[in-house]
């Protein structure tokens, strides 16, 4: 692990501390904080064109929550974090299937909401469209 | 109960494989036991469920696509409708967000504060006693749909004359609430308040005391605090295992918690027993805090915000909000700017407590029978509408 992993802190506008963490130490940053008694909440994906962003939401009943947020480049791939938190599994297959996120070691990163002809309906250079895709196979 | 035979994780199939004795069957997305167009395909030795996989896919909307394209004030609409059963907390968290972000706090009236409590609470008994309706069906409790969903609709009433709606009630507003409570909605309140906690003592008879209840929830799918929080479930089902974490008593996210103060309904067991109960102690508590918040409702403007709000700053805001299921969470990103038609989020996530349920309960369901899975899927009271989004 990196001397030191987190390389900007600054709080969002509700007042909640986020650490942006370097991709390589993001996996065991998440472990550090697990031992530290922070527990798993949730986690979202931002797709900025070129980029993702992951953002981990962690909370300690003692120290309040935490973001700890990672930038990656579009076609590399992140550490899956289920093995620390099994809570991720429906939250990165959610960020694999509406952004194209792709998670290293999750086993769930499957489509479970939309069908395959949509893409990744989330990313920046989708268009809405008018016409239905896809609809019921029987 | 008979020992399992564990199989290796292989894709459903339809039919009976050669070499395979299971049974495979689909349970939803249409079944009796099944709220919601969601389901899984299981795998039965006998009576032992050996295998699950979750079926979902039914109801996506497509609800952060959406907002994405909206400025804030038409995103109020849309916020509501992630989850029909409990939208005044969810429309609670996309208001704090959108505020969060504009600095505009400060400007939300005392009176709008307490009555976006008020209107809070409302809805969460009538969540509550929708999942003891429809909890109590599934248990074999025929009568309990039908008291339940009277009681409900004493809270859905309220609303009504509140707000002008009785399900999607689109009463909050940025910087405030739609409409001011006259003083004969205040008694009207006062007087059912009083009415429902005469009659939230029969539940106790209908389920608490019932030994079918008893014999079916008693030691069903038992969780632990440990398991629960590594999958980051929170809420009911959480202080079913005896950890007392609300964010309405831990961090007050408007003034009348504060005023009021929230204790924490916790029960130890962590089955499903315990997850009835505690929800009963939740709604009792809320007529607590809806009773004494009518007390103490401060006069003065309901909206201290200009309308409609159409502008959004640069940044990232997040907000949670303790809602009937856990925590209702909005998070989002703004690059700022100004377009026709009003600022554009960049980016809106809803965090639906729900959603880790999916595979949480899938797991869980190995080597229960599959009377205790009915008994137990339902009672973690999750709402496939607001998880597909």
């Amino acid at each position: 692990m990196r001397e030191e992993p987190v390389y900007e802190r600054g709080y969002e506008a509700s007042g909640i501390p986020m650490l942006r963490v370097y991709p390589d130490a993001y996996h065991e940053f998440i472990a550090e904080l697990k031992k530290r008694g922070f527990f798993f909440v949730s986690l979202s994906a931002i797709h900025w064109r070129r980029l993702f962003e992951i953002v981990v939401l962690l909370y300690s009943v003692e120290e309040g929550p935490v973001l700890v947020s990672t930038i990656i480049p579009e076609n590399e791939e992140i550490d899956s974090i289920v093995d620390i938190f099994p809570g991720a599994y429906m939250y990165e297959a959610e960020a694999y299937e509406l952004l194209g996120v792709r998670f290293r070691g999750n086993p769930r990163l499957r489509r479970h909401f939309t069908p395959e002809e949509l893409g990744h309906p989330l990313r920046k250079e989708y268009e809405l469209q008018e016409t239905p895709i896809g609809g019921w196979r029987w | 109960m008979t020992e399992a035979k564990w199989v290796k994780e292989t894709p459903p199939t339809l039919f009976l494989e050669d070499a395979d004795t299971g049974l495979y069957l689909s349970m939803g997305p249409q079944h009796p036991a099944m709220h919601g167009p969601w389901g899984f395909r299981v795998r039965l030795e006998g009576e032992v469920i050996t295998w699950a996989e979750p079926v979902t896919g039914f109801i996506h909307r497509g609800v952060e696509k959406l907002m994405e394209n909206r400025n804030p004030q038409q995103g109020l609409i849309l916020a509501e409708r992630v989850c029909f059963m409990d939208n005044i907390n969810w429309q609670l968290s996309y208001v704090f967000a959108v505020e969060n972000l504009l600095g505009l706090r400060d400007a939300v009236p005392r009176r709008a504060d307490w009555l976006r409590a008020i209107a809070a609470e409302l809805n969460r008994i009538a969540s509550h006693f929708l999942f003891l309706a429809t909890y109590g069906h599934d248990l074999g409790l025929m009568l309990a749909p039908v008291i339940a969903f009277r009681e409900r609709d004493i809270a859905i009433n309220l609303l009504d004359k509140l707000t002008g709606h009785r399900i999607t009630y689109n009463y909050l507003r940025i910087g405030g609430v739609a409409r001011d409570a006259t003083p004969s909605w205040i008694n009207d309140a006062k007087r059912s308040m009083k009415e429902l906690r005469k009659r939230l003592e029969r539940y106790y008879d209908l389920y608490i005391y019932s030994e079918v209840f008893n014999e079916r929830t008693r030691g069903v799918g038992k969780t632990s605090t440990e398991e629960l929080l590594e999958w980051g479930i929170t809420g009911p089902n959480l202080r079913a295992t005896g950890l007392p974490l609300d964010l309405r008593a831990s961090s007050p996210y408007l003034e009348a918690y504060e005023r009021t103060g929230v204790e924490p309904a916790t029960e130890k067991d962590g089955d499903s027993y315990a997850r009835v109960l505690v929800r009963l102690k939740e709604i009792e508590e809320s007529i607590r805090i809806v009773e004494e918040l009518l007390e103490t409702l401060p006069p003065g403007p309901v909206l201290g915000v200009e309308q409609p709000v159409i502008s959004l700053r640069r940044g990232y805001s997040y907000s949670i909000v303790e809602g009937s299921r856990g925590w209702f969470q909005f998070f989002i990103v703004s690059t700022g700017g100004f377009t026709r038609g009003g600022s554009k989020p960049y980016r809106v996530k809803i965090n639906n407590p729900c959603i880790q349920l999916i595979y949480f309960i899938a797991e869980k369901l190995r080597g229960m029978t599959l009377s205790e899975a009915v008994a137990f899927i339902n009672s973690m009271d999750m709402c496939i509408g607001g998880t597909e989004r």
